[in-house]
This record gives structure tokens, C-alpha cells and sequence, in this order.
């Protein structure tokens, strides 16, 4: 009797233990230990090319370059791309060399890297031709390299065409604009040479900002002020396209004061750097819809009464003043666009 | 094969290779010396024998050194937990040989009520920095509590050595996480904090400190860098949110401290001549400054390594001005038009050509990078020609020295490696906390091999946190040995043990530059009278030279500032040995009786 009790116990349908996200959830939420974790652990239940690749990937990108190789080399074959990738990233160039692919572009620069790193100018100038030849012939940073080898070949006029040639792709590519400067001053054209490294000086700390912005999002993908934080670098250069998507991103998973934020510095791109005042005021509106914030009111009102627009201003204080009743500021801001619209 | 070193003072070994009658040297000077014209320089170094090598052995236990670095680690991870401190090599007590100066961190100050204010508040124990006296065979007496307030007890960082008052004595400028201290020397190894009357006042996060006579009016100004204003009632979280995985931050997080030149009144006290001087760096995060003269003009230019924005190379246009020369110079970044995170920095002539080439190093996924001098203030990146770029990209370089280890002619180089973040391997497998050193081999030539996994490369034997690095002679043998610090722990000092001495030239002022000539009568190698600082520190002051087998030197040339070239005879020419100079009565320089 008590064994037919126990069994029907058993076969008592017990409450589910909550499903596990899977790896690819837990690495969109920006948790890349514990995806890494579970795409091992999804690794060893489905042992696929694409587990193998994805694993060894997403060990890269958290800078786990010695579980990357080891990963790599277990894979085999279909990950000698990320196998050369993580000996580029441990410095052990040569062992790196035979299995990068040139057809991919960021290998190819990595190889005339690691050539150049190593002394081989003559080889990595082998592969800076055969990669100009290729696809990737408008990519300015394959410009900049063949800028830095007329350099170092001597070759001034060739190496002022190809920085110029990076420019005209890519306006604020560091490498391109210090590379100018220095031929010119090599050339003896001193004024012009030091006017272009004058440049190159003013835009260094805003793409280290870049450069900053990005090694955040790298660690915290999910965390919407990294997204606005390289809006802002953009912005500063001005990459007025880069900085907008950047905010854009971050405007689809921040929340409250992140969203606030975000679309504060938003807006002013538009309105200041686009010149668009209605689309200025149509993302801060947007954004007081699903986040209301004086702020967002304000600002609005601050760009309608500027773009001597009274009326509307008015009306934006007034929704602020109806947030925040005590705020002498916004209520002298209602003031002041009420009288401007009595005029 | 290593062989003993004679361990003999100075002077007796002065008296072993100087011939008799030399009391009586016979001044000269050469007919290029008055129309400011300088000979040719000798073609680079042949190529090394296979008898020299580096070879070093760890004397840290017998030394008597037995000072820890207190970084005052605490759970906020606050920046400055990860400078450790500096050191000074120099005679303290005027008896021949060098004695060591370590800077003590310890707790940190409190927040001094704005951010890069700091208070250390009075009456509290605190660790302090330690002068130990050297008995001219590298073991060390701790003399501390003698040394009156050399015994510094705040948050230290780096440590200049200069004669500020003009008595005769070396006095000490110490860096702090809050009020800097110029100390007095007696010369009797006993210092007298004399900051308050001085006039100089640095109450933030200074760094690196030189002194210089940047006005050649014959007393020694002060350049000091600052760091970054960090308010520690307000550490950032840095890092993943997880338990043991908090970091610290980057000094992009922070803004820049400015640096400032002070200039000496001619009495000791000093004057914030910063901007009337044409320095100008607010956003700068200075952690090391050299003063050397880089275009050769006899006035010291200044270079100063910013961690993580663009370096600063100061022309000294004359009359106590600068200008800065970075742009033309191309050394405020890498050879990528990058900026760096620079630490350390030496000048040395790499390639024989009788300039002084530029070492910086920098941080983890960047080289270390070298420039080589190509004349009016302009330099080229040859980081990858010289052999340097692969060993240094992924280590975290600190303190640096040039310096003819070998002495066979030619400088070789040696970098304290230590990563700033204790627990790195959490974010980066491929990184460790402690990390080797690198001994470089030089040729002569600028090109350089990695000896550091060599047997008698003792220093990169061990991971250590290095932060400074200075190389001076503490055994009285005539090689340069080798001090490094440590954050957070103890520092290490290696005996040279290399076949050959070397030739040292003491009596110099201060920032003189000194050339040897060859038998043939050419400048072969050139120096300058001045403390290295490689990071936070200050090495010895007395030019320190090599020669390649079989070479002699038959003279000396010697300019201070702007004032003609002197040549002063060898008799008979020295392979190796110590030349004492001093002023005649006419103030020329002649050998020491």
C-alpha cells in the first residue's frame, strides 16, 4: 500500500521550476558571464559548428582571449578566424599570421598590424595591396595604412594622397588627419602641415571619447546611458548621424530619468545642430508621454519660445508648472511666453 | 659566466686606472669649442662581442632595504591605491656614494572638502617615507629617524632631487595626494621641511617633479605635473556590480590637474611663473615629467607624459619662456595619432647620433613607444624598427631607464611592467596584476633585442607591480644596478654583475651636458647632468658612460647652458674610472686634485 502511495506521488505533476533564459537572452540583456555560461552549457547539449562559434565569439568580445583560443582550437577549423583573433589579442603574432582571412576587412588591417608590428614592411605592404584590390578599396582605414607605408617608404607626396584619401572618406579619422599633418611638415609645407595637426589636436580627446563610449557599451550593452554617453561623443566631433543613432538606441531601452536624459541631449542635436525645432519638440513630447518630466516641458517650451513660436511655448510651461506647481522658474518661463504673446 | 665584483670605493678605484701626474692635467681646448661648433659624431657602436651581456643578481635580502609600500588598498578602489610610489637615488650625506629615498603611501588622506583637496589630518599614525644611508657596498642603514623630516609622513607620491636653496646640498620636493614638501638637505643626510617659506604650494594630486634652470640664471626652478582631481567622499562605482569584481576607474572619468613651473627667486624661494612661462595643459593628466635639451641649443626643453591625452613636449625659447612644440615634435601621440596612457619616460642616445631620443611607456594593449630624435625638435615613432613594439604591447610599462648596463657603448633599456588593477584577470584572461620586467639589449644603432628571458636577467625574472625603475652605481663597482618599486609591496634591488665598468663623471653642475671623445677625436657618446626621472622618481645626477672594447676616452666635452663647449684632456685616455671635476679659480672646469 505504501508503495502504490509513493508512486502515486511521484507521478503527482510537481510545480515547473522556472525556465532558464537561454544564452542568446542573457546576452542581449547585456549579462555576458552568465551567457557565456549558458552557451557552454547549450554547447554541450547541442554540440553544433554555431554553438562553437557563438561561444567562441562571445568570449572575445568579454576579453577572455586565453578561454577564446582554447575554445578555438577545440572547435577546429570553422573557428581559425576567431582562433587568429585571439592570438592577435594575446600578442602572439606569428602564430596569428597563417590563419587570418583577408577577405574579411578587420583581418586583413590586423595582419598588416601584426606585420608591421613584427618588422615585415615588405609583407604587410603585400597585404595592404591585395586588400586595396579587394572589397574593402573604399574603406579609409586601408588608406590611412597606405598612407603610413609611403611614410615610412619615404614617399611624402603618396602618403599626403592616401591620408587625403582616408579624409575624404572619413573626416575625423585620427590616424589620417595626424599622418597629414606630418607628411606636410616633412615636406617642408610647415604652416599647412601644423594647421592639419592643430586639427588632428582638437579632435584626439573627442575620439577618445569615442573610443571610451564604445569599451563602455562593450561591458554594459544594455545600460542606455553608455548609448547616450557616445551620442554625446559623436556629437562633439560632430558625426551627426552616429551620435543621432546613438541616441536612438538608447532611447529604446532606457526608462525614466535615462530616458529623460537621453532625449534632453537629443533634442538639442536636432534643434542645434539639425536646425529642426518640430523634431526637437516631437521627441521631447514623446518622451514626456511615456516618462513625464518638467524638464522634458521645459526644454520644449525653452525652443518653441526661441523659434518665436509664443503660444505653443506657453503652453508646454503650463503642462511643466502643472508637474511641478512650486518651480519659480518655469513658472517665470510661462510668464514670460505669455508676454511675449500678448505683443 | 658571472664573475665576482670587486666591490672597492670610488676613489680607490679612481687612483687604480688614473696613471700618476694626473693631479697635474694639462687643460685644453680645442679650436671648435670657441666657435660653438662640435665635432662630428662617431659612427654607431660595432657590433656587440658576444661577451657582453646583462647579467644582474637580486640583492634585495642583503641590502638591508626593508620598506613596504602601503597603497592603502581599500574596498572604494580609489585611483590613487594604484600609483605607488617613487624613489631617489642620491648622496644624502656627501660621503661618495648613493643613497636610496622610498615614498610611503599609507591610508589615504580624508577628503578635504572639494574634489582634489586633501587633509591629512594631524596626530593620526601614519607609515612614512624611509632614506636609508648606503655604506658604498649596497647595504643600506635605515637613518629615518635621523633624518628630520625627510621621515614625510602623507600619501606620497614621487620625489625630485635638486639643489633648491643654492647651499651645496641636495634637497628633497616630494609629490603628494595633497600638500607637496620641499625639503631641505644639510648634506649630513638630515632635512628641514622649508615648503611654507618657499612660496610653493601644490595642495592636489601632484605627480612628477623636476628641477631644471630653465632661465640659466644659475639656480634651479621646479616643474611639477598634476594628475587628476579625485574626490574621495565620491568614489564612482566602476566595473561589474558583483561582489569582488569592483574596479577602478578609468582617469578618462576624471578631469585633468594643471601642471605648474615655479620659478626660483635666486634665494630659495619660489614664484608661479606657470602661464607668464607659456605653459598651458589644463586638461593634462601628468604623470611623469623629463627635462633634457632636445634640440641641442643648451637650454632643458621639458616633456611631459599624460596618461591617456596628448603629451607635451615644452621648447625653452631662453629667458625663462616655452613653447610648445608638440605638433612639429609629433610626440604628443603614437605613430596611429593616438594618444597614450604614458607613465614613464627616459631620453637617452639610442642610435649614436648624439641627440637625446624619447622612451615612454603606456598601458596594456598599447606599445611603449620610442622616438627617435631627428633634430630640430622633431621626432618619428620607430618603436617597431628598434625591436621594442611586440614585447610591449600587452604588459603595463611604469618606470623606465636607458642606461649602458653592459657597458659596451650602447644604452639598453629595462621597463618596471605591473598592471594598475588588482583583479584584472577577472576582465582580461590575458593580463595579470604583477607582471615581468623587460631588459632590452641596445646595439648603438636604435635598434634593440629582448634579453629578458636571458639568464642573468634577473629583474624580469620574477612578476612584480613595478612602478619606478632607477639605475645607479650603489656598490661603488663602476656598473649601474638597479632599484624598482613596487605598489603595494616591497622594492627590489639587482647587482650588475657585467664584465666591463664604466667611466662616471661627477662635479658637473646641474643639467650640464657632457660628450667623450674618442681617441680619433670624436664625440662617441653624450650625457646629461641630470636626475632621470622614469616615474615618480630621481635617479643619480653623475653621467654614467661605456665604452666598447678596446676604446678610450681622451677627453671630455662639457657645456652648461648656453655657454661655450669645453674640452678637458684625459691623461692618459680611460676605458673606465671616475672623473671628479671641479671650477679653477677662472670657474672652467679642470680634473679634481
Amino acid at each position: 500500500m505504501r508503495i502504490l502511495l509513493l508512486l502515486a506521488l511521484l507521478a503527482v505533476p510537481r510545480a515547473e521550476d522556472p525556465p532558464r533564459p537561454s544564452a542568446a537572452a542573457l546576452w542581449a540583456r547585456g549579462a555576458r558571464l552568465e551567457a557565456i555560461e549558458a552557451a557552454r552549457t547549450e554547447l554541450g547539449a547541442a554540440p553544433t559548428t554555431d554553438a562553437w562559434v557563438r561561444l567562441v565569439a562571445w568570449q572575445l568580445t568579454a576579453r577572455r582571449h586565453r578561454a577564446a583560443l582554447e575554445d578555438a582550437e577545440r572547435c577546429g577549423p570553422p573557428c581559425d578566424a576567431q582562433r587568429a583573433e585571439a592570438l592577435y589579442r594575446l600578442g602572439e603574432f606569428e602564430r596569428a599570421l597563417p590563419l587570418f582571412d583577408e577577405r574579411d576587412p578587420v583581418a586583413a588591417l590586423w595582419k598588416i598590424d601584426a606585420l608591421e608590428a613584427l618588422g615585415r614592411f615588405a609583407e604587410s605592404d603585400a597585404v595592404l595591396e591585395r586588400a586595396r584590390a579587394g572589397a574593402q578599396a573604399g574603406d579609409p582605414r586601408l588608406h590611412a595604412a597606405d598612407g603610413r607605408s609611403a611614410a615610412r617608404r619615404g614617399d611624402l607626396a603618396g602618403a599626403e594622397r592616401a591620408f587625403r584619401a582616408a579624409l575624404a572618406l572619413e573626416p575625423f579619422d585620427g590616424e589620417s588627419l595626424f599622418g597629414l599633418g606630418r607628411a606636410l611638415v616633412a615636406a617642408g609645407r610647415r604652416a599647412e602641415g601644423l594647421a592639419v595637426l592643430a586639427e588632428h589636436r582638437r579632435v584626439l580627446p573627442l575620439l577618445d571619447a569615442v573610443e571610451f563610449a564604445r569599451q563602455g557599451l562593450d561591458l554594459a550593452p544594455a545600460h542606455a546611458p553608455n548609448w547616450t554617453a557616445l551620442g554625446d561623443a559623436e556629437r562633439a566631433l560632430p558625426r551627426l548621424d552616429r551620435a543621432e543613432a546613438a541616441y536612438r538606441r538608447a532611447a529604446s531601452i532606457a526608462h525614466g530619468d535615462e530616458a529623460v536624459a537621453n532625449a534632453l541631449r537629443w533634442a538639442r542635436l536636432l534643434a542645434e545642430d539639425r536646425g529642426d525645432v518640430d523634431a526637437a519638440v516631437d521627441l521631447l513630447a514623446r518622451t514626456s508621454r511615456a516618462a513625464p518630466d518638467a524638464r522634458l516641458l521645459v526644454r520644449a517650451g525653452d525652443l518653441l519660445l526661441a523659434a518665436h513660436r509664443p503660444r505653443e511655448a506657453a503652453e508646454r510651461f503650463a503642462q511643466a508648472l502643472a508637474l511641478r506647481p512650486d518651480d519659480a522658474q518655469i513658472a517665470r518661463r510661462l510668464a514670460a511666453a505669455r508676454a511675449t504673446e500678448g505683443r | 659566466m658571472r664573475r665576482a665584483a670587486r666591490r672597492t670605493r670610488p676613489d680607490v678605484q679612481a687612483r687604480a686606472v688614473l696613471a700618476p701626474g694626473v693631479a697635474a692635467a694639462v687643460l685644453t681646448l680645442a679650436a671648435a669649442c670657441g666657435s660653438g661648433e662640435q665635432p662630428s659624431p662617431a659612427r654607431p657602436a660595432a657590433a656587440r662581442p658576444d661577451t657582453a651581456t646583462l647579467f644582474f643578481e637580486d640583492i634585495t635580502a642583503a641590502s638591508g632595504v626593508d620598506f613596504v609600500h602601503d597603497a592603502g588598498a581599500t574596498s572604494f578602489k580609489h585611483l590613487p591605491e594604484t600609483m605607488g610610489g617613487g624613489a631617489a637615488l642620491f648622496d644624502a650625506d656627501e660621503d661618495g656614494d648613493l643613497d636610496l629615498y622610498l615614498v610611503q603611501g599609507g591610508p589615504l588622506p580624508l577628503p578635504g572638502g572639494a574634489p582634489d583637496r586633501f587633509v591629512h589630518p594631524a596626530g593620526v599614525a601614519r607609515p612614512t617615507n624611509r632614506l636609508y644611508l648606503n655604506d658604498g657596498r649596497a647595504r643600506f642603514e635605515d637613518a629615518t629617524a635621523r633624518s628630520g623630516d625627510a621621515a614625510l609622513a602623507r600619501y606620497g607620491m614621487g620625489v625630485a632631487v635638486g639643489d633648491a636653496n643654492a647651499d651645496g646640498h641636495e634637497d628633497l620636493y616630494v609629490t603628494v595626494l595633497g600638500d607637496d614638501a620641499l625639503l631641505a638637505g644639510d648634506g649630513r643626510a638630515r632635512f628641514r621641511d622649508v615648503t611654507a617659506a618657499s612660496g610653493l604650494r601644490e595642495p592636489g594630486w601632484t605627480t612628477g617633479a623636476v628641477f631644471l634652470d630653465a632661465d640659466d640664471d644659475g639656480d634651479l626652478d621646479l616643474f611639477v605635473t598634476s594628475y587628476v582631481a579625485v574626490d574621495l567622499s565620491d568614489p564612482p562605482w566602476c566595473g561589474e556590480r558583483r561582489e569582488g569584481w569592483r574596479s577602478f576607474c578609468h582617469p578618462d572619468r576624471f578631469p585633468g590637474g594643471e601642471d605648474r613651473f615655479w620659478r626660483n627667486r635666486g634665494d630659495g624661494t619660489f614664484e608661479d611663473a606657470t602661464l607668464a612661462a607659456g605653459f598651458s595643459d589644463p586638461s593634462g593628466k601628468g604623470l611623469c615629467v623629463l627635462a633634457s635639451d632636445l634640440d641641442g641649443d643648451g637650454r632643458l626643453d621639458l616633456y611631459v607624459a599624460n596618461d591617456g591625452t596628448e603629451n607635451r613636449l615644452y621648447h625653452n625659447l631662453g629667458g625663462g619662456r616655452f613653447a610648445d612644440a608638440t605638433l612639429v615634435s609629433g610626440t604628443g601621440v603614437d605613430r596611429y595619432g593616438r594618444s597614450e596612457a604614458s607613465m614613464g619616460v627616459a631620453a637617452g642616445d639610442v642610435d649614436g647620433d648624439l641627440d637625446f631620443d624619447l622612451f615612454l611607456t603606456g598601458f596594456d594593449d598599447e606599445s611603449d613607444t620610442l622616438y627617435s630624435n631627428l633634430g630640430g625638435l622633431v621626432f618619428d615613432d620607430r618603436t617597431v624598427q628598434a625591436g621594442l613594439e611586440l614585447a610591449t604591447r600587452l604588459p603595463v610599462g611604469f618606470g623606465c631607464v636607458l642606461e649602458d648596463l653592459d657597458l659596451d657603448g650602447a644604452l639598453d633599456l629595462v621597463i618596471a611592467n605591473g598592471h594598475i588593477i588588482d583583479n584584472i584577470a577577472l576582465y582580461h584572461d590575458g593580463q595579470t596584476h604583477a607582471q615581468r620586467a623587460l631588459l632590452f639589449q641596445g646595439d648603438g644603432s636604435g635598434r634593440f633585442s629582448d634579453v629578458s628571458r636571458q639568464p642573468g636577467a634577473a629583474p624580469a625574472r620574477e612578476p612584480l607591480v613595478g612602478r619606478a625603475l632607477l639605475a645607479g652605481d650603489l656598490d661603488g663597482d663602476l656598473r649601474p644596478d638597479l632599484v624598482l618599486t613596487q605598489c603595494g609591496g616591497p622594492p627590489r634591488i639587482w647587482r650588475n654583475l657585467a664584465a666591463r665598468r664604466g667611466l662616471v663623471v661627477s662635479g658637473l653642475p646641474h643639467g650640464a651636458r657632457v660628450e667623450l671623445v674618442d681617441a680619433n677625436g670624436r664625440s662617441c657618446a653624450v650625457r646629461e647632468a641630470l636626475p632621470a626621472p622614469s616615474y615618480l622618481g630621481s635617479g643619480p645626477r653623475d653621467p654614467r658612460f661605456g665604452l666598447p672594447e678596446g676604446r678610450r676616452a681622451q677627453a671630455l666635452r662639457v657645456r652648461v647652458g648656453t655657454r661655450a663647449w669645453q674640452t678637458i684632456a684625459l691623461d692618459p685616455p680611460l676605458a673606465e674610472g671616475r672623473i671628479r671635476l671641479q671650477r679653477g679659480a677662472d670657474g672652467r672646469f679642470e680634473l679634481a686634485r
